[in-house]
């Protein structure tokens, strides 16, 4: 009932942004250059030099690809947390508030970031790219990770935005917290861990979960894991990691709507 | 352009005003700041992998090569075009009108609101050098006459800079959207203008394309005199008349768009 809702109001949101054609393909194509951009970095050196911490091109194309699947799919619905602040500010987020859909599952299907598209088409191409310089054997079970991967990875993307949103209501502000951990997730994630030294791999395993997204799947696709830091078996249940995340998020975020004191009152 | 006391005044005013806008979004600069640092100390760590233990690769040191982008991403910081995103909003919201009825011509406001961003940026950048030192690596200038030159060099590179944001801006008077262009040239700017990967460094074919490119002009060609890379006095010459030449073709084709927009111009809910 719950899920049937979200569904229809995230068709309804694709709908609208849909309308303006000429902002869709700008922002499409926006996409793919920012996102480009530190692929065609990371290319232009591995040209000139062998390998990034022991990875090739063909394993930080695979990572990379994978990451920015992994963000296109955490786009369908962390696209609006940007937004959040103005609506809290404004009150606009009162909306949300007065109708029976849960107001988290309502604030982020009220429009979708067509730069999704952009995020996807990058990332399958930079992929299958990947797949070809690398040898992984796609066994059924190899793809069936993969999948669950991918899922798990946005969960812990999108579990950030969420839990990063929940400080809104109590300090109206939020965006620019969200915009630098965005811009980690979509910089630093697109390298092996191992190259920012043992207590920034930590960080980034615990602290802030950046290598769940894509890098910790990478190193089991990769038949790479041995060369963690950390147990391989954390590895191999990284899909895991994000349904944890956005628990906690979501019950923060619910626990910290209590905060929320609409505008002019 | 006007330059009676009262204009004076009126630029003054309004690039004062300016200053005000950035302290007033004071979280979005730091955040830009921040970035910044991150973007610096993630260059640091990606190049010190692929050295992978040398110290030098094809003549080019490490710790010169770290100082060289750590450099090149503050001075990108410091010359960004707000003309773009404020031309879009003043067309936007039609307030544009109200801009070309003013008493001052609408270039001369445009650029002393210029001048006053980046003034209300230079305290931030100042606090953020100690961090750069940290994340990255700030080696002091070659010598004083490259010193000399850096100057002169970067000041030349702010110029193309904020003529390649007002083109941009331009554009907005056809489009009125401009957002799309801005991204993409933030990231040529980076990507091109040598503060991901110094030319020197590139593929030759990649090469080829940056020096027939304005961005190399904002962060490569200081650089190089900085570093000391460039230090023959006909190179310097050379760099710096490319630099002027750049100034003076952008500026040229500036001043034929604007001519074509006034006449164009449409006030939305005017």
């Amino acid at each position: 009932m719950m899920l049937a809702t979200g569904v229809r109001l995230w068709l309804a949101g694709l709908r609208g942004a849909l309308q303006y054609r000429t902002d869709t393909l700008i922002v499409i194509v926006m996409a793919l250059v920012f996102q480009g951009t530190g692929f065609a970095f990371a290319w232009v050196i591995l040209t000139r030099f062998e390998a990034i911490g022991g990875w090739s091109l063909g394993d930080i194309a695979f990572l990379y690809g994978l990451r920015l699947m992994v963000h296109a799919v955490a786009g369908v619905l962390a696209g609006p947390f940007f937004g959040l602040e103005w609506q809290v500010r404004t009150g606009q987020f009162d909306r949300y508030l007065v109708r029976p859909a849960s107001p988290l599952l309502q604030f982020m299907t009220q429009s979708v970031q067509v730069s999704v598209l952009g995020d996807l088409l990058g990332g399958l191409a930079i992929f299958a790219a990947a797949t070809a310089l690398t040898e992984v054997a796609w066994t059924p079970l190899a793809i069936g990770y993969l999948l669950l991967a991918i899922l798990g990875g946005a969960l812990v993307e999108l579990a950030t935005r969420v839990l990063i949103g929940a400080l809104t209501f109590k300090t109206l502000s939020s965006a620019p917290l969200m915009f630098l951990s965005d811009s980690v997730f979509s910089t630093y994630g697109n390298y092996p861990m191992s190259i920012f030294g043992s207590v920034l791999a930590w960080t980034f395993t615990f602290l802030l979960p950046l290598a769940f997204v894509a890098y910790l799947p990478a190193t089991v696709l990769l038949n790479r894991a041995a060369e963690l830091q950390v147990t391989p078996l954390l590895a191999y249940a990284a899909p895991l990691a994000g349904v944890i995340w956005l628990a906690v998020a979501i019950r923060l975020f619910n626990s910290q709507l209590g905060n929320y004191q609409s505008a002019g009152h | 352009m006007n330059t009676t006391p009262a204009a004076r005044a009126g630029y003054l005013k309004l690039a004062r005003l300016q200053i005000a806008v950035t302290h007033t979004y004071r979280w979005q600069v730091i955040a830009f700041l921040l970035s910044s640092l991150l973007q610096i100390f993630l260059l640091k760590v990606v190049w010190t992998a692929v050295y992978d233990g040398r110290s030098s690769v094809d003549g080019v040191p490490l710790v010169e090569l770290i100082s060289f982008l750590t450099i090149a991403q503050l001075q990108l910081l410091a010359m960004q075009p707000m003309m773009v995103w404020y031309l879009e909003r003043r067309i936007h919201e039609g307030h544009i009108g109200l801009d070309l009825v003013r008493p001052l011509p609408f270039l001369g406001q445009l650029l002393a609101q210029q001048a006053g961003a980046t003034i209300g940026y230079l305290p931030f950048l100042l606090v953020a050098i100690p961090f750069a030192f940290v994340l990255g690596n700030l080696a002091p200038p070659a010598s004083s006459t490259a010193a000399v030159f850096y100057i002169a060099s970067a000041l030349l590179g702010y110029a193309v800079a904020m003529l390649i944001g007002l083109l941009m801006g331009l554009v907005a008077f056809w489009t009125v959207q401009t957002l799309g262009v801005a991204v993409i040239y933030r990231f040529a700017a980076q990507f091109f203008g040598g503060a991901l990967i110094p030319l020197f460094l590139m593929p030759d074919g990649l090469r080829v394309v940056a020096e027939l490119l304005p961005f190399q002009a904002q962060a490569h060609i200081p650089l190089s005199i900085y570093t000391g890379r460039t230090s023959e006095p006909g190179a310097i010459a050379a760099a710096i008349g490319l630099q002027l030449s750049w100034v003076l073709a952008l500026a040229l084709l500036a001043g034929l768009i604007w001519r074509r927009a006034r006449r164009i111009v449409t006030v939305y809910g005017g």
